[in-house]
């Protein structure tokens, strides 16, 4: 569509094609209506002016009949007051004819000789028709004293002055009769404002003074339509023609509410009003636009300023929405012009950023014209760097090289995604590089592909140091599996990284199953659990660790292994795992258990020795004291075992004891009675939850048993066989250091046992 | 253009504010009058004088003044009707009534007012049956009484006549019937006798009686409306042409004139208004003169006594409303204070009751014309 300015479109469109025919329209419709109207009000004038021309030619006819035949016939003179009063009666219009002599007497009368020598020289039709050989009509009269109205006629013919009477009442009554249904509301009156005729149907004297007053006072003011002052109908009059033979006006009556039908001044007024309406609308639109053009025109030079990255002042408006606009504009741009800023900042960074970039980076367009690039390509390629927006690939690369950008460029474009391969290409200095192409396809706002941008990496020493990397680490793992010990490590979320060849013996399984699995696949929930517990710490107190756990091997045998645990660093210092060595202590763990047991038995009798009894008894004698029960101790002795030694040889001194132990040991059968070796020949037995009787029970059974062994003893007093002595003691432990009174209390009975002659129990 | 805008929104503005002012300001007055049939002589020549008076009376006046507006009722010379009328405007909300015209009317619509207690100016009753009453009515004219002294006097002073004949008009007894016995009683007073009036109604036949009389009559009065006085004075003056005839200041109307042909030549009418009162150069000169001229020019005719009282008694009315801030109370004591005086355009004068005093003018019929005689003057210049 064309554009119009604002002023075009004012003009053509309101002014020209509203406005401008509208206001055409109406004028044309009212002109048209009022046209009309007054066409149809002047047919029914002229209808109205043509009837009563007839009613008054017909009566100038009639009159003028009577007087030819006053003058030609000879009428005997007492006939002639008949032959009027007869003509009267034929003719209903007249109410009476009269003949005047040319002083104005009457001579002959339709009324009869009552009204002959009636002076009538006073009225003013009468000495006209007197004066002057014509026709001569008067306005309204009252007719003598019965105060009917009529209006007469008068003709001088010869010396006879004819005069016709008309009864307005009948006159009224014969035109309307002619004039029914043509709505017309017309008044026909005398020169001094008397009604004549009128169509109207409702007519009364003070209506007829109503319109009397309106006529006078309008011909008066130049038929200008003055305020009313008499109450009436509210009537509007219109004088609309003129009876030319009698002087008399014809009006057309109309409500005043319907009064505009013919008044044209009222139209005039509607029209004056709609062109003054329809200039004012011009006028306010037309000042409304300019004022909007105007502040248009201030609202373009803020866009202007912007556009020059100068911020502009605030000036007045005419219109305040204008004004709130251009405050908005102004803000707007505010944030513009800050935006521009920071983005040629940021343009100016990044290309900055671009040039510290040691990479080579590029960025052209979809048809692979370079668009710009960093300091390191165009020095990689060897141009300036101002230089190259604008050049294609095949402007800075050899044919077949750029053939195959040209087709990678194409189709990352295709994909659109990002593209990463690697190549060789020859630097400036001829040195063949490896190097690796990332590109991707940079987007506008809406997503659409714009071009390409391109970095390239120059991986020369890098695959160098990889390729060193990898030799040393494959030393590493060969040393690490030439260690007996099984090492492994971990990252910080307790994956396994690595381990070595006695690891994999260890747990079994391969080590390419190992790398990346958790602990607890490896080793099972439960130790793990704890382990990773263990590796929190670990991670946390970062010391080296030291653990010791019961593990199943391979073969599902247990094993007592220690954890020797440290946290391993990257090049940066951060945490990079944990790195584990596992030994098996299980044969270690055996000996220690071995060396302990022989602590604390005896060699020879196999029974606790003293250090053995004192750590068991200890244990038992304390759970006693907690539960306040009565403990028992038997001290017990071989009679005169020296002289047995030195009888039978130390050998069978020792097979007797050995003897003698076993059988005390199968006299406490409880599994919580403790017997040891106390020294020498001597014996102690520790009996928990036992009373003294109940001691000495066991120990009168010890002694029977003893004694019915029958061992020989040859120096003894006792039968020859071997006897012992037992002294025992009891108590409800009430402390706990009462274990050794209570020893001591044994150990005197058993002195006592022996001093009463030995073989016997005492306590 | 935008003081041209300005301008057309105060305009605009103005005038509707001044139609609406218009409507408020509006002084609603009655008129009742004789419009129709016998006595719509006089009772249209008061209309024309109030019509005449209420118009001049608006177009002086600005948008914001008050305008007074008319209502008019045409009473048919019946009391009834007249008085159903003034119940009706009374009823429409006038502030007071001007009218009626005729006597007999007269007393009805008195009547009224005083019921109603609405004010109730006349331009013309001179009846002496509503004189001297302290009530709501008011006339700008002498009883009658005044003029028939006068008529009575010159018949019997100034003409010498010893015998009368009396017509009058029975349909408006109050005026007619109280003229003839004023008239009677002053031409009797004093003569022993010798004076006589014979008394005859206007509906009776003249010839019947007339030549009966003919030898013995020095003279006629007439006491009816201007076209029966003009009618009874052609039908005597066909039988007795040189009979002297007076006529009550009823007949004064040009239609007396014209209807009564060359014998209304020398009829004798007494009334209180001075046809040709200018030349005296006083204030009431100027006014009466413009007030003539206006009148002919409007309505084709001279002026008689009904108009101009007619239009006195809308001005005193109309300036008493507005001294009186248009306010009903208290009305009649506005109309009645020295200032209405200014508002009579020949010298007047209201007594406390409400009724006027009036100088008495002669007029005799010369030449088609009402001309002011001065009977003192003509008698000298007689008996020279």
């Amino acid at each position: 569509m064309k554009k119009k300015s604002l002023k075009d479109f004012l003009f053509k469109k309101i002014v020209l094609m509203v406005i401008l025919p509208m206001f055409i329209i109406s004028c044309a419709s009212i002109l048209i209506s009022v046209n009309s109207i007054r066409t149809r009000i002047e047919r029914k004038n002229r209808a109205v002016i043509n009837m009563v021309d007839h009613f008054v030619e017909h009566n100038e006819d009639l009159i003028m009949q009577v007087g030819e035949v006053f003058s030609e016939k000879h009428i005997d003179e007492s006939e002639k007051n008949n032959y009027l009063s007869t003509l009267v009666k034929t003719h209903h219009i007249l109410g009476k004819i009269e003949i005047l002599d040319l002083k104005g007497v009457v001579k002959y009368s339709s009324l009869g000789s009552e009204k002959i020598g009636y002076d009538m020289s006073n009225f003013e039709f009468v000495e006209k028709a007197i004066e002057k050989d014509e026709y001569h009509w008067s306005g309204v009269m009252q007719s003598s004293s019965d105060g009917t109205q009529e209006i007469m006629l008068a003709k001088r013919l010869g010396k006879n002055i004819l005069v016709g009477y008309v009864n307005i009442e009948n006159l009224n009554t014969i035109l309307k009769e002619s004039l029914k249904n043509t709505g017309s509301k017309m008044v026909v009156l005398d020169n001094s404002g008397n009604i004549i005729f009128y169509d109207i149907d409702e007519m009364n004297s003070e209506r007829k003074s109503e319109i009397k007053y309106k006529y006078i006072s309008a011909l008066e003011n130049n038929n200008s339509k003055e305020e009313n002052f008499i109450k009436g109908r509210d009537t509007i009059i219109e004088n609309y023609g003129r009876i030319e033979k009698t002087g008399w006006d014809i009006l057309i009556i109309e409500d005043a509410g319907r009064g505009f039908i013919f008044l044209w001044d009222f139209y005039k007024e509607i029209v004056f009003f709609i062109s003054l309406f329809t200039l004012v609308i011009i006028y306010i639109s037309y000042s409304v636009i300019n004022r909007l053009l105007e502040d248009m025109k201030r609202l373009k030079a803020i866009s202007e300023k912007v556009s020059e990255g100068k911020m502009p002042k605030i000036k007045e408006y005419e219109i305040s929405e204008t004004e709130e606009l251009a405050h908005k504009f102004l803000v707007m741009g505010r944030v513009v012009l800050e935006r521009e800023n920071n983005i040629k900042e940021k343009a100016v960074f990044l290309q900055n950023l671009l040039d510290t970039i040691p990479s080579p980076v590029f960025y052209k367009d979809k048809n692979h014209v370079y668009i710009g690039c960093n300091k390191a390509f165009a020095e990689y390629i060897g141009v300036k760097k101002e230089e190259l927006p604008g050049k294609g690939v095949y402007d800075i690369s050899p044919k077949h090289k750029a053939d195959l950008y040209k087709e990678a460029d194409d189709k990352v474009l295709e994909a659109g995604g990002s593209q990463i391969y690697q190549s060789k290409v020859i630097d400036r200095d001829g040195k063949i590089k490896d190097v690796k192409f990332y590109k991707s396809v940079f987007r506008d706002l809406n997503g659409k592909k714009n071009g390409i941008i391109g970095v390239i990496l120059d991986i020369t020493n890098l695959k160098e140091a990889i390729r060193t990397a990898e030799k040393k680490e494959r030393m590493i793992e060969i040393l690490l599996d030439t260690v007996p010990l099984p090492i492994y490590y971990q990252d910080k979320d307790g994956k396994y990284i690595n381990c070595n060849k006695a690891f994999e013996e260890l747990v079994g399984i391969k080590k390419d199953k190992i790398k990346g699995n958790l602990q607890e696949e490896i080793w099972g929930e439960k130790l793990a659990g704890c382990s990773a517990k263990r590796d929190i710490d670990l991670l946390k107190n970062k010391k080296h660790q030291k653990s010791e756990h019961n593990i199943k091997d391979k073969n599902g045998e247990s094993r007592i292994v220690v954890f020797d645990k440290s946290l391993f660093y990257t090049d940066e210092g951060e945490i990079g795992g944990i790195i584990g060595a596992i030994s098996d202590i299980t044969d270690i763990r055996q000996m220690q258990e071995e060396l302990k047991v022989l602590s604390i038995k005896d060699s020879l009798t196999g029974i606790y020795n003293r250090r053995g009894f004192e750590e068991m008894s200890e244990r038992i004698f304390k759970e006693s004291l907690r539960n306040k029960k009565t403990v028992s101790i038997i001290m017990l002795d071989i009679d005169k075992f020296k002289l047995y030694n030195d009888h039978y040889g130390h050998q069978a001194g020792d097979e007797c004891l050995k003897k003698i132990a076993e059988k005390l040991e199968k006299s406490c059968k409880r599994p919580s009675d403790i017997v040891g070796r106390y020294g020498g020949e001597e014996f102690i037995i520790f009996l928990p939850d036992t009373t003294l009787e109940g001691a000495r029970t066991v120990a009168e059974k010890i002694r029977k048993n003893i004694e019915n062994m029958e061992i020989e003893h040859v120096k003894s007093r006792h039968g020859g066989v071997v006897t012992v002595s037992l002294g025992i003691a009891a108590t409800v432990p009430k402390n706990e250091y009462e274990m050794d009174k209570l020893i001591g209390k044994a150990d005197k009975m058993l002195y006592q046992a022996k001093e009463l002659g030995r073989n016997r129990v005492e306590g | 253009m935008k003081k041209v805008i300005a301008i057309l929104v105060v305009v605009l503005s103005g005038l509707f504010l001044c139609k609406g002012i218009s409507n408020r300001n509006t002084i609603s007055i009655g008129v009742i009058t004789t419009l129709s049939g016998e006595g719509s002589s006089l009772g249209t020549a008061v209309l024309n004088g109030i019509a005449m008076a209420a118009e001049e009376f608006n177009k002086d006046k600005k948008f914001y003044e008050k305008k007074v507006i008319l209502t008019i009722k045409d009473d048919k010379n019946d009391p009834k009707e007249a008085k159903e009328s003034a119940e009706e405007l009374i009823d429409a909300g006038v502030v007071a009534i001007l009218g009626p015209a005729l006597s007999e009317v007269g007393i009805a619509v008195s009547k009224v007012g005083n019921k109603r207690e609405r004010l109730i100016i006349s331009p013309t009753v001179s009846t002496t049956k509503l004189s001297g009453k302290d009530d709501y009515f008011i006339r700008v004219t002498p009883s009658v009484n005044k003029n028939a002294v006068s008529l009575a006097e010159i018949s019997r002073d100034h003409m010498d006549m010893k015998k009368i004949l009396l017509i009058y008009n029975e349909k408006n007894l109050a005026y007619t019937e109280l003229f003839k016995d004023k008239y009677i009683e002053k031409f009797t007073e004093n003569s022993n006798s010798e004076n006589l009036v014979y008394i005859k109604n206007s509906s009776e036949k003249i010839a019947s009686y007339f030549t009966k009389i003919k030898d013995e009559v020095d003279g006629v009065v007439i006491i009816a409306s201007p076209i029966d006085t003009a009618e009874i004075t052609q039908k005597i003056k066909k039988i007795k042409r040189d009979t002297q005839i007076l006529a009550s200041d009823w007949a004064y109307h040009q239609d007396f004139i014209t209807y009564g042909g060359r014998y209304a030549e020398g009829v004798y009418i007494a009334l209180n208004y001075d046809d040709a009162y200018f030349g005296k150069k006083s204030s009431y000169d100027e006014r009466f003169k413009n007030f003539k001229t206006n009148y002919l020019k409007k309505f084709k005719e001279d002026p008689n006594n009904g108009s101009l009282n007619g239009y006195e008694s809308f001005n005193i009315l109309a300036y008493a409303l507005i001294r009186n801030k248009g306010n009903i109370e208290n009305l009649k004591k506005e109309v009645l204070s020295s200032e209405s005086e200014k508002y009579f355009l020949q010298p007047g004068k209201f007594d406390k009751y409400g009724d006027c005093e009036r100088e008495t003018f002669v007029f005799q019929v010369k030449n088609k014309k009402f001309k002011k005689w001065n009977f003192r003057k003509s008698r000298i210049s007689e008996k020279i």
